[in-house]
């Protein structure tokens, strides 16, 4: 992967991408995706500025990071949910919105992404430890 | 499990003490031998018949007519799809089952005694069934939809190997998501009442062709986890897959104290009974209530085997 990745916030997810989805930025990571028409929302925000701004259409990648209790249940519809994903799994705040200790108590959580990347044939990547 | 090109073997079969013998004709069979071993399925079924077995075959998805063609026969108890996926493949399966079924006037083999005859109603519990093997990702995140795709599907297991495969290994050989897929299937097939099929093979061990005492361990881990049974290509295997599987005489024991005590209290107007200081209330009376059972139901199945090899022998 080459190019800038950036992460945005889903609170101010289009005023984000306005700022970011410039030639050059490779991958968007979604912070605590919880449903799959979030995801959607932003993929056509990112088809959007594709066009305007002269980038090849599907150069920008999208990675959903599963952060929540939702995230985690709602896996299965999240992974398919845009053409632009090619990698998913847990982020950086699972931990945190999940209020248990990294490590053991999350497995469950884990495993779970994991067999969803693996069932919509994307590349598991646990991003956990991100930002460590 | 028997590859179909072993005919002397399935020839044998009946003294194995198996519960269910499977004749496969998908992966321990090549692909140029495939005419061959589906020649002997027919008097395979009745061969592995012979010491009180249910027979079931494993058919390649990729050419279920011709290998239900060939095996879709009186005796046969079911099939079992490997790698399945999706909920057309099983949708497929039960088509191509219930056209042969209907073909060669076949019903599922009664358990004791003689085959159903044809002219009998034709109910889901007299039809062929179906076991899932789910052996990728995606046929495990599917399970229960799969499960619930036919009413004919009674069992399902994870397919290691081709897990394996599929999720590729650690170095150590474990497969770290093993356990998690183990749970996830135990669970889905509980919810769904279907008999969840499988040993808890460790790392090291080499799952169907695993040692005795591999085995035996394998065995007791699964049925502690949930499993209810489990495969295996050794005949050295059945024996410890059979008490592995089955509770054991300490846990009889220790079933019925609990199962008395309880009784006992309930007789004297008390809620709990108490066995070695801990109590028994009456959740841990119905545990110990279908361990008895499930043992009950392990030495009649053993009573029935032993019954059809001395027919044999006779």
């Amino acid at each position: 992967m080459t190019g800038l990745n950036v992460r945005i916030s889903l609170a101010s997810a289009e005023a984000d991408l306005e700022a970011v989805v410039w030639p050059g930025v490779s991958t968007v990571y979604c912070p605590r995706v919880e449903s799959a028409a979030q995801l959607r929302a932003i993929d056509d925000i990112v088809g959007r500025l594709e066009r305007l701004r002269g980038i090849r259409p599907g150069t920008v990648r999208l990675q959903p990071l599963i952060e929540s209790a939702r995230g985690v249940v709602a896996a299965g519809e999240i992974a398919p949910a845009s053409a632009r994903t090619d990698a998913f799994g847990p982020g950086p705040k699972l931990s945190l919105h999940l209020d248990a200790e990294r490590g053991e108590a999350l497995a469950y959580a884990r495993d779970e992404c994991e067999l969803v990347a693996r069932a919509f044939e994307l590349e598991p990547v646990s991003t956990e430890y991100l930002g460590d | 499990m028997i590859p179909a090109t072993h005919a002397e073997e399935l020839a044998r079969s009946w003294t194995f003490g198996a519960d269910v013998v499977v004749i496969d004709l998908e992966d321990l069979v090549h692909d140029s031998r495939k005419h061959e071993a589906r020649a002997n399925v027919r008097e395979g079924i009745e061969q592995a018949r012979r010491g009180g077995a249910e027979v079931f075959v494993r058919s390649d998805l990729e050419l279920l007519y011709a290998d239900l063609e060939a095996s879709v026969w009186r005796g046969l108890q079911g099939v079992i799809l490997p790698k399945v996926s999706s909920v057309e493949q099983v949708r497929e399966a039960e088509e191509t089952l219930a056209y042969f079924e209907a073909e060669h006037g076949v019903m599922q083999a009664g358990l004791v005694g003689e085959v159903n005859e044809y002219d009998e109603p034709r109910t889901v519990e007299n039809s062929l069934e179906l076991h899932l093997a789910l052996e990728d990702a995606k046929g495990n995140y599917a399970a229960e939809g799969l499960i619930a795709a036919s009413p004919r599907v009674r069992s399902v297991s994870l397919g290691r190997a081709d897990l394996v495969m599929d999720l590729r290994p650690e170095p150590s050989g474990e497969l770290h998501l093993l356990p998690f897929l183990m749970q996830r299937l135990i669970l889905l097939a509980n919810a769904a009442g279907v008999s969840p099929i499988g040993a808890w093979w460790q790392g090291t061990s080499r799952g169907l062709r695993a040692s005795p005492e591999d085995t035996l361990r394998a065995a007791r881990l699964g049925r502690m986890a949930g499993f209810r049974g489990a495969p295996c290509v050794l005949p050295e295997q059945v024996a410890a897959l059979n008490e592995g599987f089955s509770p054991s005489s300490d846990e009889v024991h220790q079933a019925d104290r609990c199962v008395q005590a309880f009784e006992r209290a309930a007789a004297a107007g008390q809620d709990c009974g108490e066995v070695d200081g801990v109590l028994v209330d009456g959740a841990a009376a119905a545990g110990a209530r279908a361990t008895l059972e499930w043992a009950e139901a392990c030495r009649a199945r053993d009573a029935f085997k032993a019954a059809a090899v001395e027919r044999v022998g006779a």
